[in-house]
Formats: structure tokens, sequence, C-alpha cells
């Protein structure tokens, strides 16, 4: 049986679908046959910055109206054949979304795969809600500042009490953060809430954290999550963020701030 | 033959019901002007202030000095606006012109002794609304069984409500901003208490808070309540003791 994961964050724009996107290649390219849910039915954004916006055909809302099968609508990706991409409906709204429905489709995909990664809309609404509710463990995404962290509060507080494994009394669902957009310069300039503020704040532990870099948009843009992107640092931190997730001891990288060089000094850089 | 020690005794065990004196503090909803729009707006507002405290609590209301107007149908749409506004009317406070519309609504008649009432809030009751603590003199002669604390790991999330009734609530964890933890004794908190503590819920003005590290946005004390933008230097992050002293809320750091 497969582990279903859930991006989740309360707060919009924080990173969550390119998070989704980055985790999934990362797993795939650990060799987990690995989904991705898009569950922002009516605003489906996952498939562009997977890459794939042109093969969407069927999509999640048709597998819980019957319209097709599950394995109709998965879409293969093309760089890994372990991994696939299940699209949310950009023409229905989230009351298209059902108990039921996602109950059938979230147990039907983890019977096939090993990880199952479930992209949260942002808000606490019933897309956010049935994203978290079959949730095994829950990477919440923060960005370094005080309206993030509230709603990342709020929705750990949701999960630890409306998820399923809450209500069936099951140990609790596994939370991490992930912190996005950090900036370390400016976390020493004080303009920026540091890591172990974040950490002391909410009281879980950070899985990763991603700095903040061009490569990350335009990744996005082109459709190439950017954990492919090997140089990049924001690439080699969602890398760790999955050994974490797989159990590795990764100590955190690219959270202090760039010490310039002789040279860079000399001749600007 | 049997005693009547013996049917005295057997009465005493096997009893189905005992009539024993209680003492409960109610809060009085007296009422200043007939101005009904007005009321149920302020109380309203007043209510969702403090949603923990005051939702669905029962009040006497007390229409002193304009207990002479009260005709029957006056009444009952005064006692729609309260309830309105979240608040029940479980009785009113008995005054001279009021017995029969009291008979009209069958609302039972609570003598009212007002030098022992005194005001709740003093900060942020509206002119015409005082909401008010009676504390009733008739005492239980035997204690009640003692309650078990309500127990709960944390922490507890922004936007999550606990309650413990007629206990104390005991938090082994931090109580995030945004979060309501209310108990009818005390609460403690073993961790940074960063939303809103309501310690007393019911009335009892012993009841008193604790926290390992003090954050807290609102602190209240059996309906005495008190708002902090920023907490002052002198207890801010620190192990406090929050209590009552004469009605006002005293905050004192701990030495651990």
């Amino acid at each position: 049986m497969g582990e279903i994961i859930v991006v989740t964050s309360g707060k919009g724009g924080v990173g969550k679908t390119t998070t989704s996107a980055s985790l999934a290649c990362g797993f795939a390219k650990r060799g987990k046959k690995t989904a991705v849910v898009d569950f922002d039915i009516g605003l489906r954004n996952l498939d562009l910055i997977m890459g794939c916006e042109r093969r969407v055909v069927y999509d999640f809302v048709n597998v819980i109206n019957g319209d097709c099968s599950l394995k109709q609508a998965l879409i293969k990706d093309k760089r890994f054949d372990n991994l696939s991409v299940l699209a949310a409906s950009q023409t229905k709204d989230k009351d298209a979304l059902t108990q039921e429905g996602v109950a059938k489709v979230i147990d039907d995909l983890k019977a096939e795969f090993d990880i199952v990664i479930c992209d949260s809309p942002a808000g606490i609404e019933r897309g956010a809600f049935y994203a978290m509710y079959f949730a095994d463990r829950a990477v919440v995404v923060v960005n370094p500042e005080v309206s993030s962290v509230r709603d990342s509060d709020r929705v750990l507080g949701i999960m630890s009490s409306k998820s399923r494994r809450a209500e069936q009394g099951q140990s609790p669902v596994k939370e991490h953060l992930l912190l996005t957009r950090y900036s370390p310069e400016r976390v020493e300039k004080g303009d920026m809430m540091s890591v172990a503020d974040v950490e002391e704040i909410l009281g879980v532990k950070v899985i990763g954290v991603i700095p903040e870099a061009p490569e990350v948009l335009s990744a996005s843009n082109s459709g190439v999550p950017v954990i492919l992107d090997e140089t990049a640092d924001a690439g080699q931190a969602y890398a760790d963020a999955v050994a974490r997730l797989l159990g590795e001891d990764r100590p955190l990288r690219f959270t202090e701030p760039r010490r310039k060089g002789f040279f860079q000094r000399m001749f600007g850089g | 033959m049997v005693s009547r020690g013996d049917l005295a005794s057997k009465a005493r065990d096997g009893a189905v019901f005992e009539l024993r004196s209680g003492q409960f503090s109610l809060m009085v909803l007296a009422i200043r002007h007939l101005d009904l729009l007005q009321l149920q707006t302020d109380l309203g507002e007043h209510v969702a202030s403090a949603p923990a405290l005051l939702r669905g609590a029962p009040v006497v209301l007390d229409l002193n000095p304009l207990s002479q107007l009260a005709d029957h149908g006056l009444l009952r749409e005064l006692i729609v606006r309260v309830e309105h506004a979240g608040l029940r009317v479980i009785a009113l406070a008995a005054n001279p012109g009021v017995e029969d519309a009291a008979a009209a609504l069958g609302l039972p008649l609570l003598g009212l002794d007002r030098k022992r009432t005194r005001v709740v809030d003093e900060q942020s009751a509206p002119k015409d609304i005082e909401t008010e603590i009676e504390a009733d003199v008739h005492r239980s002669p035997e204690p009640d069984g003692l309650q078990p604390p309500l127990v709960l790991p944390g922490p507890i999330r922004g936007g999550q409500q606990v309650y413990a009734r007629g206990r104390d609530l005991i938090i082994t964890g931090a109580v995030s901003a945004g979060a309501e933890v209310a108990a009818d004794g005390c609460v403690h908190v073993y961790g940074r208490l960063s939303g809103k503590a309501m310690a007393g819920a019911a009335g009892d003005l012993r009841a008193r808070v604790y926290c390992l590290s003090f954050a807290a946005e609102v602190v209240s004390i059996a309906g005495n309540f008190k708002v902090f933008e920023s907490a002052g230097r002198d207890v801010a992050g620190k192990a406090v003791e929050i209590f009552l002293d004469e009605g006002r809320l005293e905050i004192r750091p701990l030495r651990i």
C-alpha cells in the first residue's frame, strides 16, 4: 500500500504546486512509483508545471463521475515512466468533489503507487479539505513571513482534528514543514523570519529549506520542475527534502548567506 | 415491625433523589434603555468578542429601572433580541411590576441582591448594557466530587477552541495565536500561550491562568478580560500567573 502525502499551506502563492511537482519528480527519480494529483478543481496548474498540459484528456472530476477509468485519466510523464499526473478539471468547480468519489480514487491510487502526492489548493474549503483528509503525511509549505505562518498553523490544526486518521483514532498525520522563498541574506539583516523562528512558532521541524532563486520561476514556466535542474541551489534543496522524506539524514544547505570570494569582491559578482 | 430510624436510613441510601442547596454564579443582564435594535447589535458584538465565554450563556434579565414599563409583549420582544444576540434568558430578576409578565412567559423570578453584583468587564461594556455577576449566598454543605482536569497535548492551533466544562484545563504544549482555551476552573499551559485564555468561564473569581511563556492576545478570568496588544516587557515570554485581585486582572511572573 502506498503512502499519501498532502502538500498544503492555507495561504496561496507560497509554492505548493511547484513543491508538489518537484517532490513527485524527486520520488520518481529515486525509483518510487509516484502519482501526483491536482486538487485545485477549476484552477488547474499542476499540468503546466509538470509540462503535460497538452496531453490532458480526462481529469479528476471525470474519474469521480465515472466518465472514464482512473487508468485513462492518468497522464504518464515523459521523463520518468514510473510517474503519473492526475490533472484537475478546468471547467468544473470544487463542488464536483464528493467524499466517496475522492476516497475511491485515493484508495485505487494507493493500491497502485508507492507514493501519492496530493497538491492542495489554497484556502480551507472543500478542495483543500479533501486533499488533506486522506493523508498519511503532510508537507506544509511555508514562506518565512507572518501571514503564511499563521495560515499554516490553522491548516495544521484542521489536519490534527479533521483528517481521516484523526477521525478513525489512528496515529496522527505526520507533519513536516517545507520553507520556500528563503533568503539567508534577508534573515541575517533581520528582515525575514529564520528557520528557527518558524519552527518555534509552529512546533514542527522543517524537512527542507528552498532558497529564493530565479531558477524556480523559469523552471515552472518551462514545465520542467526545478528539482531536475541539478546545478540550481533550489533543485538540490528539493532533492535533499526528498531524501529526508525517504528517511535519510542530510544537513540543511543554503541557509547561510553566501560569502563572496576574493575575486568576486575585487571584480564584482 | 420496622422502626422509624430504619425507614429514615433506608430512604437515605436508596433514595431516587436528594434535594440539596447549590451555589451558582449567574450573569445578570441589566437593561438600561429600551432601544431594542441597539441592544441586539451591541450585545451581539459583545458576545462575538468572547464567544467561548458568552455564546449560549444563561443570563438573568434585570429590567430595573424599567420594570414598571414591562408588559409581556415588550418583554417577549426583548428576550427574542437577547437570544438572537447569543445569550439565553433563563429567569427574570424580581422587581415590582414584572410578576405578571414573568408568569405569562413562564419564566421564574429570582431575588437579586444588588449589592453583591459586580460588573464583569469594565473595559468594553457599552454604556447601556452591563453584564454582571451575582454571587449567591447559599453554600452547598458538602463539596462536590473532584472533577478530573481535561488534559490535552499541545499545540492548540489557531482557529481551534477548547472548553473544559466544570474542571481545570491542562495543555501540555503551546497555544497558538488565534486559538481559544477556556475552562470553568484554572487554565494551565505548559508552553507558549499566544492565543486567548479564559479561566473561571462560569464565573469563578478564584480561577487562575498559568503559562510557561506569556504572549497571550486576551486573558479573561470570570469575564474580567484584558486585551494585550503587546505584553509588557516584565512579563513577555516569561512564566506567569494571572489572577483577579479585587476585580482587577493581575499578571505576576513565576519564579521557577
